[in-house]
């Protein structure tokens, strides 16, 4: 049986902070990001080049998608959305890459040895997609208190009905329950993903092709979690700013096809 | 008598019976409507995508616990 960590393995020490390899590999994403953007700013033109088409491509479709759910405030929040997707996007497809989850040092613990690598997925680690999630809740909070003032958030849990106190408890509840499930999510998705691979390594060089057909599919995940990832966190943004009429069930129609079907559809996820 | 190798074959596989049927029906739904407006096909399609990703998180979760389950030894 293959040794597999639920939790990022301790490469080194830097006092008493700990380093894991997954903070090296968001380190690395981070820098591959700030780096690539740094480069095509230097450079950019009129007529984009590849690189800059590159970039700009999912940025615009990610501009899109915002404005298109929130006409009104999306401009505002869209750099967080944006950066969340290309941050996420970069972390899952660099941890596609030979090295990421191979190259490392035996370690000696207890009677057998661990391999301990140097790279693990940055989303592969619950630490990095529970901070992510923790930011996009605190946002989503933030902005419906400074949209509507802290009354007239606090009012937005409320239905006029006698059940009112138990119903704002279970939304905030539900709303706080939002990090957990955005995080877990992410999280599940790319580990299990791995932990696939390195099952069907462990059957044997027969199996050397049935890991490739996996990591085309992880490609594929990998685009799929951080869309939805995203996706969820614009749109938790965008049902907090929304405007609320007196009576909940007729309130505001959101614009986007995505979220057609108001509040109560949207809330089932959390 | 271990029974960790069977609590992680009944996590995934009970858990998986919810969302295999809520992936089917999102879908089930999606083509009948790009069979209806095959004009908004993409819309439909990544509006799917998303239905579908979330509720295959309820598996990843039930998959969670299996692979703690089996690669975990409980003390």
């Amino acid at each position: 049986m293959p040794e597999v960590s639920i939790s990022a393995e301790t490469v080194f020490q830097i006092g008493p902070i700990p380093v894991t390899n997954s903070m090296i590999a968001t380190w690395l994403t981070m820098a591959v990001l700030i780096g690539l953007a740094l480069y095509v700013r230097r450079r950019a033109g009129l007529v984009p080049n590849r690189l800059q088409g590159l970039l700009e491509w999912p940025t615009e479709y990610v501009l899109d998608i915002v404005k298109g759910a929130d006409s009104k405030y999306g401009v505002i929040y869209f750099p967080l959305i944006g950066a969340l997707f290309l941050f996420i996007l970069t972390a899952n497809w660099m941890s596609l890459l030979p090295g990421f989850g191979t190259i490392g040092v035996y370690v000696q613990h207890g009677s057998d040895r661990v391999l301990i690598p140097f790279l693990r997925a940055a989303t592969a680690d619950l630490n990095t997609t529970l901070a992510m999630a923790i930011v996009s809740v605190v946002v989503f909070f933030g902005f419906g208190i400074v949209v509507h003032g802290p009354v007239g958030y606090a009012r937005t849990f409320l239905y006029g009905s006698v059940l009112d106190p138990f119903i704002a408890l279970l939304e905030l509840i539900g709303n706080l329950f939002r990090t957990v499930s955005l995080s877990i999510r992410l999280f599940g998705n790319i580990f299990a993903g791995e932990v696939i691979q390195i099952i069907f390594l462990s059957l044997g060089p027969a199996a050397f092709l049935v890991p490739a057909f996996f990591i085309i599919l992880e490609v594929l995940f990998g685009l799929i979690q951080a869309a939805v990832f995203t996706l969820l966190s614009m749109t938790y943004i965008a049902l907090a700013v929304m405007e609320h009429g007196s009576g909940h069930a007729e309130s505001a129609a959101p614009t986007s096809g995505l979220d057609d079907g108001g509040p109560a559809e949207v809330a089932i996820p959390s | 008598m271990d029974l960790q190798p069977l609590a992680a074959g009944l996590a995934i596989g009970l858990g998986a019976i919810g969302p295999g049927l809520g992936i089917g029906i999102a879908v089930s739904k999606a083509m009948e409507a790009i069979g209806r407006n095959p004009d908004a096909t993409g819309e439909i399609r990544s509006a799917m995508i998303l239905g579908a990703a979330l509720a295959e998180a309820v598996a990843i979760y039930a998959l969670l616990i299996a692979i703690i389950l089996v690669f975990i030894k409980a003390a």
